[in-house]
C-alpha cells in the first residue's frame, strides 16, 4: 500500500515539477536539438539581467500588482465591514457579484473598457490609470475571499459594538479597529491576488500594450526573439509566486501560533 | 480601590419597550427602572428577550416602541456612540491589535483626552482591576480572567454613566468566575456605577445584584429582590429557574388538606386551591422509619450524593421524584424508608 501511495504522490510531483526543471535547464542550455542539451550557458540569464527594459518592465508589475491589490483591499474592507453590521443579509449576493471577473473573460472586460474609455470626457485607454483600476477589477475575487475569510476569523460585529460603546464613530471604527485587526489575514490572503495581478497579461497586452509594458508582455515579446530568454522568464516568475506563496503560509502559521499562545 | 472617579449615578428607565424579529417578539412590552447606583441583573434563559433588552440600553437595537432612558434623557433614538455608556461582552471583544494600555485608552482616545490625563488614567484603572504591569502586554497573552478584566477597565476608562454587563462570566472557569463575581459586585459597589447586567446563570444573578428581573418569552416574569425571589416566587417557571425546587401538582381536598405525591399534608396557613405545591430542598429533614412506622410524607431513597458541606438525597415519594438537602452527619442507604419532615410555613403555593 505504501509502496502504491509513493508512487501516485511521486507521480504527482513529477508532473507538477518537470516542466518547471525542463525549463530551468532549457534557460541554462545554449544549444538544445537532441535529446540532451550539447552546452550550457548563463547567456539567457545574463541577457535577461542585463536588459534595462526587463528591470523598467518588471517595475511596473510590482507598481501594477500592488497597487491593484491595495485599491481592492481598501474597497472590500469598508463594503465587508457595512454589509456586516449594516446589512448582513446581502453577504451573499456579495459573495456571488465577487466571483463575475471570473465568467467574463479578460478580452470582452478589455474591449467594453477601450470603447469607453478611448473617447473624452476620460480617454485613458493605453495608459496605466485605466490598466490599474481593471486588474483591481480582475484580482476581486481572490482579494474577497482574502478579506472574507479575514473578517470571519475576527468578530467584527463584536469589535464594532465594542468599539462604539466606547464612543468610536464608524470612520475611527473602521480605521483604527477592523483594518488593523484584519489586516494580517487579509495580506497572507492577498498574496494569491497579488500572484494573479502580477502575471495578468490580456488585460495588459489590450489596453496598454507597449505604451506601458509589464513582464507578462515582455516575455510575450521575448517568446519571438529568443527561447531561453523566455524560459529564463518563466522560471524566476515562478520563483517569485512560490517565495511570496512561502511567505504568505508562514503568515498564517505565525498567526496560528498566536492561537495556541492564546489558548495555553 | 482609588476613588478618583468619582460617579454621579444615574438612573436607566425602560418603557414598554417591544421588539419583534421576523414576526416573533423578542422583547414584549418590558418595563423597569434601575435606580441610581444599583446593580439588576437580566435572568432568564436563551432567548427570552434579556440580551435584546440590555442592547436595547446599549444602543445595538433599536425598540420598535417604547422609550429608553439614561439619566432622565430619553435615548431611545441616540447612537450608541454618543450614550457613554460602558459595556462588556463575554467574548471580550478586546481590539486585538492594541496593547492592554491601548485598550483602555481606547474611549479616551476617541473622546481626545490629552496623554498625560491619559495615561494617569490608564494607570489608575489598571490599579483598580488589579493588572499593575500589564499596560505593554498584548491582550492575546492574557488569561480569560486577566482579558475581562481589561474589558472591564476598558469599559470605565471614559466615566461611562451607566455599565452594561452582558455574560461577562460566563466564558470563564468556575473558579475564576466566582472569583471575579465578588471582585466585579464590589468594584460596583465602590464605584456607585448604576449596573445592568445579563445572565442565564441564577447564582450570578442572586450573588451580584440588589434586584433580579426574571425574564421568559419576552416578557418579566418577576422583579425582585433576591430574597424575595427564592421566598416566594411567583411563579411555577421562576420557582424553578432561581434555585431547585420540589414542584408538585396538588389537589385540595378542603379543610386545609392537599394530596401531593400520593400523600395527604394539612397545611393551614395556605389557601386551600388546587394547583401546585413547593418544598425547598434545604427546609425539608429526613427521618429513618423502622419496618411498620408511618409518616404523613414518606418516601424511599434513591441515591445519596455527598457534596461536602451537606449531601443531596433523591426520594420517591409515591410516584414523583423529590430532592432534599440535608446536613452530612446522618447516613443514608437507597432503598431505606424515610420520613420527610417539611415545616408547614415552608410549603408554597403556586399556580398549575
Amino acid at each position: 500500500m505504501t509502496f502504491l501511495r509513493r508512487g501516485i504522490i511521486g507521480l504527482l510531483l513529477a508532473y507538477l515539477l518537470l516542466p518547471i526543471l525542463m525549463t530551468l535547464v532549457y534557460s541554462l542550455s545554449s544549444s538544445w536539438t537532441e535529446l540532451v542539451p550539447k552546452a550550457f550557458s548563463l547567456e539567457a540569464w545574463s541577457h535577461l539581467f542585463g536588459d534595462p527594459k526587463f528591470w523598467a518592465d518588471g517595475g511596473r508589475s510590482l507598481i501594477l500588482a500592488f497597487s491593484a491589490v491595495a485599491l481592492s483591499i481598501f474597497f472590500l474592507v469598508p463594503t465587508l465591514f457595512a454589509i456586516t453590521l449594516y446589512a448582513p443579509k446581502l453577504s451573499s449576493a456579495l459573495e456571488f457579484f465577487s466571483l463575475w471577473p471570473f465568467v467574463f473573460p479578460g478580452v470582452i472586460m478589455a474591449v467594453g473598457l477601450i470603447k469607453i474609455f478611448s473617447t473624452p470626457p476620460l480617454a485613458i485607454s493605453g495608459t496605466p490609470w485605466l490598466l490599474i483600476p481593471a486588474v483591481t477589477v480582475v484580482v476581486m475575487p481572490y482579494a474577497y475571499r482574502a478579506v472574507a475569510n479575514a473578517f470571519e476569523s475576527a468578530d467584527v460585529r463584536q469589535l464594532a459594538e465594542a468599539a462604539r460603546s466606547l464612543g468610536a464613530s464608524d470612520l475611527q471604527i473602521l480605521a483604527w479597529v477592523i483594518f488593523p485587526t484584519v489586516l494580517p489575514g487579509v495580506l497572507s490572503g492577498g498574496v494569491l491576488a497579488l500572484s494573479a495581478a502580477f502575471g495578468e497579461f490580456s488585460l495588459a497586452q489590450l489596453l496598454v500594450g507597449s505604451s506601458w509594458e509589464t513582464l507578462p508582455y515582455y516575455q510575450y515579446l521575448t517568446n519571438s526573439q529568443d527561447g531561453h530568454k523566455s524560459a529564463a522568464i518563466s522560471v524566476l516568475a515562478f520563483a517569485i509566486a512560490w517565495g511570496l506563496g512561502s511567505f504568505a503560509l508562514g503568515l498564517r502559521s505565525s498567526d496560528n501560533l498566536k492561537d495556541a499562545v492564546t489558548l495555553a | 480601590m482609588t476613588n478618583a472617579n468619582a460617579i454621579s449615578s444615574v438612573n436607566i428607565k425602560l418603557e414598554n419597550i417591544k421588539k419583534t424579529y421576523n414576526g416573533k417578539a423578542a422583547v414584549d412590552n418590558v418595563s423597569l427602572e434601575v435606580k441610581p447606583g444599583e446593580m439588576v441583573s437580566l435572568l432568564g434563559p436563551s432567548g427570552c428577550g434579556k440580551t435584546t433588552t440590555l442592547r436595547a440600553v446599549a444602543g445595538f437595537e433599536i425598540p420598535d416602541s417604547g422609550r429608553v432612558s439614561i439619566g432622565d434623557q430619553d435615548v431611545t433614538k441616540v447612537p450608541a456612540e454618543q450614550r457613554r455608556v460602558g459595556m462588556v461582552f463575554q467574548s471580550y471583544a478586546l481590539f486585538p491589535n492594541l496593547s492592554v494600555a491601548g485598550n483602555i485608552a481606547f474611549g479616551l482616545r476617541v473622546a481626545g483626552w490629552e496623554a498625560s490625563k491619559l495615561n494617569a488614567r490608564v494607570s489608575e484603572l489598571l490599579e483598580v482591576v488589579g493588572l499593575n504591569g500589564f499596560d505593554r502586554r498584548s491582550v492575546l497573552t492574557l488569561s480569560g480572567g486577566q482579558r475581562q478584566r481589561v474589558a472591564l477597565a476598558r469599559a470605565l476608562a471614559p466615566n461611562p454613566r451607566v455599565l452594561l454587563l452582558d455574560e461577562p462570566l460566563s466564558a470563564l472557569d468556575a473558579k475564576i468566575r466566582a472569583e471575579l463575581r465578588t471582585e466585579l459586585r464590589r468594584l460596583q459597589l465602590d464605584l456607585g456605577i448604576t449596573t445592568l447586567l445579563v445572565t442565564h446563570d441564577q447564582e450570578e444573578a442572586m450573588s451580584m445584584s440588589d434586584r433580579v428581573v426574571v425574564m421568559n418569552q419576552g416578557r418579566i416574569e418577576q422583579l425582585g429582590t433576591p430574597r424575595d425571589l427564592y421566598a416566594t416566587p411567583a411563579s411555577p417557571f421562576v420557582a424553578a429557574f432561581v434555585g431547585a425546587m420540589n414542584l408538585m401538582p396538588a389537589e385540595a381536598l378542603g379543610n386545609s388538606g392537599f394530596r401531593v405525591s400520593g400523600q395527604t399534608v394539612n397545611i393551614p396557613n395556605l389557601e386551600n386551591k388546587t394547583g401546585r405545591l413547593g418544598v425547598r430542598p434545604e427546609v425539608i429533614d429526613l427521618k429513618p422509619l423502622e419496618a411498620g412506622q408511618s409518616a404523613a410524607i414518606q418516601g424511599v431513597i434513591e441515591l445519596v450524593t455527598y457534596l461536602g458541606a451537606d449531601q443531596q438525597v433523591i426520594l420517591k415519594v409515591g410516584g414523583d421524584t423529590w430532592v432534599a438537602r440535608v446536613e452530612n452527619d446522618q447516613v443514608f442507604g437507597r432503598g431505606q424508608k424515610v420520613s420527610l419532615e417539611i415545616p408547614q410555613n415552608a410549603w408554597l403555593w403556586l399556580p398549575a
